[in-house]
Parts: C-alpha cells; sequence; structure tokens
C-alpha cells in the first residue's frame, strides 16, 4: 500500500518473538534496570528490600493522605472522570460512525450494480473516487437450506420463547400484585395511625417544604418565631407501615426544666422529672414529649431574657443556670436539663416547693401566650416610624413579687403578734388582725377565669392589717405589692382621728417602702400611747404638785418626749419614768419601765443586788415585760407577771429617803 | 391618620369557606359583630361652614380634644357626611312577630346618646398615584357617649341608618373585614335612630346581589411619610399575591367612597 506508508510512522521495532519473550531472561532484565535506575552499581537485596518497604509506606500514606484530601480531589477527580467519560463517549461515537459509514458505502457500492442511480445517493464523496460504481457484485451460491426438520425446529423455539416470556410476565404481574397488596397493607396501618394521631387533637398539615407528606404540628401558635418555625414534625411511614416521627435536624434529646432548692452547699428539694418515652414508644406519646421539649425550651430562654432586667432583684444568672433567692437560708436554681441523663432523685423535704416553683412557671408562660393572642387579635396600631419592640415576659417577676409579699406580711404578722402577746402580758387589752383583699382587676377587659385567677395572684397584692395597742387607738397598715417593682412592698398608714396619737406622734402621712420604717414608728407609737394612758394630762399646771400621800398612778404628766412621764411631788423633788418598747435580735421584744428620782448626779457606785437593794430603797427600779422569739420552757419558778398598772402604782409611790 | 386599603367581593354562598380560609391564614376566630351606622350630613354650604365649635370641644375628654380639633379642621372646610357606628347585640334586635308570642321582649335599648359609640371620619380617596392600592385619610373617634347631640350641636343633620354585620380577623398590621351592609325595611322607623331597631329577618341586604365586601386595610400615623407609606403598601401587596386566585384584591373608584356632602 504506497499511499499509506507516507502517512503514518511506522516503528521499526519488530513483534517481540517467542525466543524472546521470556520475561527473565538476562538481556532483557539488564535493559529494563538499566532503563528504570540508569545501572546495577550499589545494588542489594538489602537496599531492595528497604525500598519495597518504603514505597509500601508511602503507598499507605498516599492511600491516607489520599483519603484525607479525598474531598479536596474529589472535585477535580470527578472532574477528569468527567472529562474522561466524555472523551470515551466522543471516541465510541465515532468508531460507531465510521463502522456505519463504511458498512453504508459497502452496500451502497454492492448495490451499484444493480440500482446505480439510488446507490449514487448514498455512497459516500470518498469511495465514488476511490473505487469506480459497479465493481462489487453479489450472487446467491446455494439455495435455502431450511429443511422441513429445520422448519418444526424453529417453531418450537419460537414457542418456547414465547412461552418463556408469558411466564416471566405471569411472574412480574404476581410479584407487582404482591407488592401492591403490601403497599396497600401498610397505607392502610400508616392512615390508621394517623387519624389516631388527628383524634387525639393534634392538628395535621401538609409541610410547605414537601408536599405530598403529612406533618404534625406541636408547637405553640403564640411563641415567638423562633420556636413557631420548629414546631412541625414530619409524619413518615417506615417500611411495614407503622409511622414514625421525623423532627428533622430541629430534633432534639427532650428536655425539662428543672427547679431545685438549695441551702448553703446541699440540695433540700427537686421538682419532679418525668421518665424520657423509649424509641418504641407510641407517636403520641413521641409528640406530646416534643411539644413539652419545646415548650420547656421556650421558657428557659425566656427566663433567660427576663433575668437580664431583673438583676435589682437579686437574679443571678450562671452560664447554664438561674439562681434567686427565696428567703434569708435557701436559694432556687433553675436550669434546663436533658431527661436522658437524669434519674429520679429521693424525695425530700423542700420537694413540694421546687414543685410548685415549677408549675407556676409553666402557668406564667401559659399565661404570657395568652396575652399574646390577645395583643394579636386586637386592631394594631397605626404604623408610625417606631419600632416596636419585645418586652421579656413577666415570668419571675410574679413570683418574686408574690414571694417579697409574703415574706413583708409574715415579718409584720409575727412583729405585731409578738406586741400583741407582750402587752397582754403586762394586763393590758391590745389586739391585731391580718386580712387579704381581693385586688381590683381592670373590669373593662373580658378575661377569663384563668386570666382572672393568675392576675389576682400576682398582680396588685393587698393586705391590711390593724392594731391596737389600747382601745382608744387604732393603727392600720394597708400593705401593697406590685409587679412593677418586683416584690418592694409600700406601706400606708392610718390611725384613727381620736387617738391620743395624733397629737403626741402623728404618723407619716405618705407612703412608705421600707418595713424597718414600719417596725419602728409601731413601737413609737405603742410607748406613746402607753405613756398616754399613764399620764392624765399633758403638761402640768403651773405650780401643782402632787401630795406625797396621794396613790402612786397619779400625778403624772408627759413631757417633750412622749415616753418619758414626770410627777412633781410637793417638796421639790420629781420623778421620772420611761417607758420603751423596743426589739433586741437575740433577746425579743420587749417592754420596759424604769422610774427614779430627777437628780443631778448620777447613780451611785454600788452595782449588781448591791444596786438593785440600793434602788429599792431609794424608790426607784426597772421592770421589763419580754416575749422571746423562740421560746425554749424554762424549769423553776417563775415569777408571776406583775401587770402595768402596779408597776406605774409601784413607781410612783413617795418614798423617803 | 390615613388607612391604605384594597377591597375583594365575595358572594354569599361562597360566605362560610371565606371565613374559614381567613381563620386559618390568620390563626384566629373571627371576631363576629354588628353594628349599626347612623349617617350625619353636613350644612350644604359651600363656605362659611363653621366646624365643630370651641365650647363642644371643650366638653370632650381631654385626652380626645386633639382628635376632635383635627376633625374641626377638616369640617370647616368642607361638608362631609359622618358616620356613627354602634356596637349592638343580636338581642337588640326587635322580635319577628312569630316569636313574640313566646318570649317577652327585651327592654327596650337604651337610646344612642347613652350607648358609647365611634365617630368614623373618612376622607374621599387620594387620586391613583403610583401606588397600587387606594389611600384615604380619616380620622377615629372611640368610647364616646352623646355623639349624637353632639352632631345635632354643630349643625349637622341624620339622613339614615343601615347595619352592617362585619367578621374580623388581624394578621400582624393588616386588618381583614368582611362585611355586609343591610338597611332597615322601608317605614317611618328609619328615621329615627333612636326606636328600636326591627327584627334581624325583615332587614334587606344593601346591593342586590348580596354580596360580601372583604376589604384588607392597612393604618398609618402620617400617610405622606413615604416610609410608613411604603411599609403599609408592601404589607397590602404581600397579602394580595398570598390570596392570588382565592381572592381578587382590587383598587375602587375613588368617587364610589365620596363622603362629600352633596350640593345640589
Amino acid at each position: 500500500m504506497s499511499t499509506t506508508t507516507n502517512s503514518f510512522p511506522i516503528s521499526l521495532r519488530s513483534w517481540p518473538s517467542s525466543k524472546n519473550s521470556d520475561a527473565t531472561s538476562l538481556s532483557t532484565l539488564f535493559q529494563r534496570i538499566n532503563g528504570e535506575r540508569g545501572g546495577i552499581q550499589g545494588l542489594t537485596e538489602e537496599s531492595l528490600r528497604q525500598e519495597i518497604a518504603a514505597e509500601a509506606e508511602t503507598k499507605m500514606d498516599e492511600d491516607d493522605t489520599s483519603e484525607n484530601e479525598d474531598e479536596d480531589e474529589e472535585q477535580p477527580d470527578k472532574l477528569r472522570e468527567l472529562m474522561e467519560a466524555k472523551g470515551e463517549m466522543l471516541g465510541l461515537l465515532e468508531s460507531a460512525y465510521v463502522s456505519s459509514a463504511v458498512t453504508l458505502d459497502f452496500l451502497s457500492l454492492l448495490q451499484s450494480k444493480d440500482n446505480p442511480v439510488q446507490a449514487a445517493s448514498t455512497m459516500s464523496q470518498d469511495i465514488k473516487l476511490a473505487v469506480p460504481t459497479g465493481t462489487l457484485g453479489a450472487d446467491k451460491l446455494n439455495g435455502p437450506q431450511i429443511n422441513r426438520a429445520q422448519m418444526l425446529d424453529n417453531k418450537r423455539i419460537a414457542k418456547g420463547w414465547k412461552v418463556q416470556n408469558v411466564d416471566k410476565t405471569i411472574d412480574s404481574i404476581l410479584n407487582a400484585a404482591t407488592r401492591f397488596k403490601n403497599e396497600v397493607e401498610s397505607e392502610t396501618k400508616y392512615w390508621e395511625e394517623v387519624v389516631s394521631v388527628s383524634e387525639k387533637g393534634w392538628s395535621l398539615c401538609r409541610l410547605p417544604s414537601e408536599r405530598h407528606t403529612l406533618g404534625v404540628r406541636f408547637g405553640f401558635l403564640e411563641a415567638s418565631m423562633t420556636f413557631r418555625n420548629q414546631s412541625l414534625a414530619a409524619l413518615r411511614r417506615n417500611a411495614d407501615g407503622s409511622i414514625f416521627l421525623d423532627q428533622g435536624f430541629t430534633g432534639s434529646e427532650p428536655k425539662i426544666l428543672r427547679v431545685r432548692v438549695q441551702v448553703g452547699e446541699i440540695y433540700t428539694g427537686t421538682s419532679q422529672v418525668p421518665k424520657a418515652t423509649g424509641e418504641d414508644a407510641s407517636v403520641e406519646s413521641l409528640i406530646q414529649q416534643a411539644r413539652n421539649t419545646i415548650f420547656f425550651t421556650e421558657l428557659w430562654q425566656e427566663l433567660n431574657r427576663e433575668s437580664r432586667n431583673l438583676g435589682g432583684a437579686d437574679v443571678k444568672a450562671t452560664e447554664d443556670s438561674l439562681i434567686l433567692p427565696l428567703n434569708s437560708e435557701k436559694r432556687i436554681i433553675l436550669d434546663l436539663v436533658n431527661i436522658a441523663d437524669l434519674e429520679a432523685p429521693a424525695p425530700q423535704e423542700d420537694d413540694h416547693i421546687a414543685q410548685g416553683l415549677c408549675l407556676s412557671l409553666q402557668l406564667l408562660l401559659s399565661y404570657a401566650h395568652r396575652q399574646n393572642h390577645r395583643r394579636r387579635t386586637l386592631p394594631p396600631p397605626p404604623i408610625s416610624g417606631q419600632k416596636r419592640t419585645n418586652p421579656p415576659y413577666n415570668l419571675l417577676r410574679p413570683i418574686i413579687t408574690r414571694l417579697g409579699h409574703q415574706r413583708t406580711v409574715n415579718t409584720l404578722t409575727t412583729l405585731l403578734r409578738d406586741l400583741t402577746s407582750l402587752l397582754t402580758s403586762a394586763s393590758l387589752e391590745a389586739k391585731f388582725s391580718i386580712t387579704h383583699n381581693q385586688p381590683q382587676l381592670p373590669s373593662n377587659i373580658n378575661l377569663a377565669n384563668s386570666e382572672r385567677t393568675i392576675l389576682s395572684l400576682t398582680e396588685r397584692l393587698e393586705s391590711v392589717a390593724t392594731f391596737s395597742p389600747n382601745p382608744s387607738t387604732t393603727i392600720n397598715i394597708i400593705l401593697q405589692t406590685q409587679q412593677l417593682s418586683t416584690g418592694v412592698s409600700q406601706f400606708l398608714l392610718t390611725v384613727n382621728p381620736d387617738s391620743p396619737l395624733t397629737t403626741i406622734a402623728p404618723h407619716p402621712n405618705w407612703m412608705v417602702y421600707n418595713i424597718e420604717a414600719i417596725t419602728e414608728y409601731v413601737f413609737y407609737a405603742t410607748t406613746s400611747v402607753l405613756s398616754a394612758s399613764i399620764a392624765k394630762t399633758l403638761y402640768p399646771l403651773e405650780g401643782e404638785e402632787t401630795p406625797k400621800s396621794s396613790r402612786g398612778s397619779e400625778g403624772w404628766h408627759l413631757t417633750i418626749q412622749p415616753n418619758v412621764l414626770r410627777k412633781n411631788f410637793e417638796g421639790g423633788t420629781a420623778k421620772q419614768m420611761i417607758v420603751d418598747v423596743s426589739d433586741h435580735p437575740k433577746k425579743g421584744i420587749r417592754l420596759r419601765v424604769g422610774w427614779d428620782w430627777m437628780r443631778l448626779d448620777p447613780f451611785g457606785t454600788s452595782t449588781g443586788k448591791a444596786l438593785d437593794q440600793e434602788r429599792k430603797s431609794k424608790g426607784e427600779g426597772v421592770y421589763e415585760w419580754r416575749v422571746k422569739r423562740k421560746e425554749p420552757s424554762e424549769g423553776g419558778l417563775e415569777e408571776v407577771v406583775r401587770s402595768l398598772d402596779d408597776v406605774v402604782e409601784q413607781a410612783g409611790k413617795w418614798v423617803y429617803v | 391618620m390615613h388607612e391604605l386599603f384594597l377591597t375583594a367581593s365575595v358572594p354569599n354562598d361562597d360566605l362560610t369557606r371565606a371565613v374559614r380560609i381567613l381563620q386559618g391564614f390568620c390563626g384566629m376566630k373571627p371576631q363576629a359583630f354588628l353594628c349599626r351606622r347612623l349617617m350625619w350630613e353636613g350644612p350644604r354650604l359651600r363656605t362659611g361652614l363653621k366646624g365643630i365649635p370651641g365650647d363642644v370641644i371643650s366638653k370632650q375628654t381631654p385626652a380626645k380634644q386633639p382628635l376632635w380639633k383635627t376633625l374641626h379642621e377638616q369640617l370647616v372646610r368642607q361638608s362631609y357626611v359622618v358616620a356613627l357606628v354602634y356596637e349592638i347585640e343580636k338581642g337588640a334586635f326587635g322580635q319577628s312577630t312569630e316569636q313574640q308570642d313566646e318570649r317577652p321582649n327585651h327592654s327596650l335599648p337604651s337610646t344612642c346618646d347613652q350607648s358609647p359609640g365611634t365617630l368614623r371620619w373618612n376622607e374621599l380617596p387620594d387620586p391613583v398615584d403610583a401606588r397600587p392600592v387606594n389611600t384615604r385619610a380619616m380620622l377615629q373617634i372611640d368610647n364616646e357617649r352623646g355623639l349624637c347631640s353632639t352632631m345635632k350641636s354643630i349643625g349637622y343633620r341624620f339622613t339614615g341608618q343601615m347595619v352592617q354585620e362585619c367578621y374580623r380577623f388581624i394578621n400582624g398590621n393588616v386588618i381583614f373585614d368582611l362585611s355586609r351592609y343591610l338597611q332597615l325595611p322601608d317605614d317611618s322607623q328609619a328615621s329615627d335612630y333612636n326606636s328600636p331597631l326591627p327584627a334581624f329577618e325583615t332587614l334587606t341586604p344593601f346591593d342586590e346581589e348580596n354580596k360580601w365586601i372583604l376589604m384588607i386595610s392597612v393604618r398609618v400615623v402620617n400617610g405622606k411619610d413615604p416610609d410608613q407609606a411604603q411599609q403599609a403598601v408592601s404589607e397590602l401587596m404581600t397579602t394580595r399575591s398570598e390570596f392570588e386566585g382565592c381572592f381578587n384584591f382590587h383598587m375602587v373608584a375613588r368617587l364610589t367612597m365620596d363622603t362629600r356632602t352633596r350640593m345640589t
């Protein structure tokens, strides 16, 4: 072929002959070693083994790194693969084209003898130039050799094919039928479960992302936006038809809010923690658990948001918990825990406090949701340039308010009760009472009973205390606590107008904001009232003197200080009496009456029992009534407690010195 | 205050379906209420309008006096038809003749002066401009008593009344009002606004086809402020596109809502 030799390069090497095909013959080995290494110098068995080992290591490293870099190289690999595949495909296509073109040319050349016109239209230009038409011919050599036996054979073969294919068809139809039956069964099961979920009250809807899948809405419509978006879970079908809840990647472990009461370092109470539902529990319980989890997660978030504003109320936030004081000894710790991580704790004494707080926080979140609903279903204010803020919910605030109010009420009750028993022990008629008023709720809004209940428990709490140290005087204390002031109560004092207090010790007629001021005023008022009951007149008339023979209780008059009384005797001497009601932190409230002669020099130098004797002989003395805070019963004889009148009588006697 | 709105019409047969759709969209139960609308027309003068005299304004509650002053500024330059809207219970309607024998009559409703009502003044909608929604200035004074006497004292005449049946839904800033207007049967009672209402069954719809009108509206404090108006427009447009295929919200010709007194 002279035309072809000019166009291709021809390899000058001969085909490898069978004699030289032994790959381990020395000459070929030398050829190869020289080609790879450039020589056999320095080649030993050891070095070769080392090389093999090193190669194996690098190959493994390469594999490792290639795995690590897989992701990086994946893209270029894919690209290369794509390019390779494309090249391959193009190559195959081209060869297919070439073979079909060649076939076409051959057949048309064949045809060109009998049908030159048609053949000429299908022949390509190249072959027309290379080979003149009509140069190829074909002839039948032999007639068809198919005899009767072969025909029958063919028929049998055909039947066999048909039967085989019909069998195949039947099999596939049967398969389809069984599959269909299974599908129907599992679908029925799925729909039964879906209906049961729906009947329990859960609302079902289409998933907005996959419109052919049903989802259940387990969240709360009034929660904030982030939680509303997470509150949809798909109900998907398992292979056997049972249903499973798919929360996607927002699903998380079941959580609950835990409330603990802590005294010092020990936990004395914990709120209840339910058991986690197992994997194979019913769908309803899984949905319920999901709902509880999203509720508690939202509660935790809102508590944290609110606690940022409550620093003034002693609420502290650490990395994963909130701490607020319950009373002087106990603290409340709040945190969000996974149910799966906890075990049921042993019952402790303050469990009921912790559980109660946990429940009230949940109720307050539901109330906040209700307020959200109210706010969004009322006509909104017109759009103005101002942005609408999103204030935090009131969750801890009502609890702190209520605790503060109760604390104040307790303090006030203890004070008044102790005072009353003190005065009663001195044979005085004293009484007190405390009532709690129904708070006034705004009447123009229609509130459901549940909302009213929550409002009345947490807002505008009011209590009224009345205290009468004496039948002549009644002191009214109105105690109000509001949520806005988070537990700081305000007090309003009033006294009945015909009491001597209005002239001697008028009460503050403005709002008082601390209990200590109230306590101080109550003591002051009590002493003033007692003095006023002893003294018959306010100030003495000029020159009035009490005869020495008069009774001890006569002749006392008040001085500038309401708790100091003075009695002028004939002859120029005067006695003074001091009444004092005060509170000692350890010893309790006490009422103390002291009397002595008015003189310039101080008491004499004797002390102790001698002092007592000296006092008695001179007609001076001290008497105390006391109420202890915690009263241990003392053994031994108790002195008979005297009445105030007796003491005054003794104080006022003239003792000749 | 300005109100930007679009309306659509809903045939009576589609009412329950429309209510259900809106209920699902807004996530709330419909607030259904009935109102009695009294129309008061101003004096037929072009000039020399007195508006609201100062002593009338000073008699109102101090918190609402700025609103009255704004109203006075509007009524001084043009005479309008003002609506007084009173919310009524279903039981305030009279009994039909069959029921009268079975149940005793409800006690007579208090006069319009005694019940709290709302004064609603609407301006003619602004001419069509770049905005794809209707805009009109409006004023609403809520929870006032004695409105009828106030209107009489400023020279306004009572011209008619009708009953509005309304379902209200709220979604964000958009208020959905699905309402139908009914007129009282033609008798002398219609001209006395203090008379008790006839039975509910005797009321006839205002338009022949008994259509309900669904109006979506957003209120802005200052309609001239482009930012506020733009926000309102975008909210309305979003709502409109959400309901495409369901309700056909469109603008109305401004003259159909003309509230100016006709000078004839």
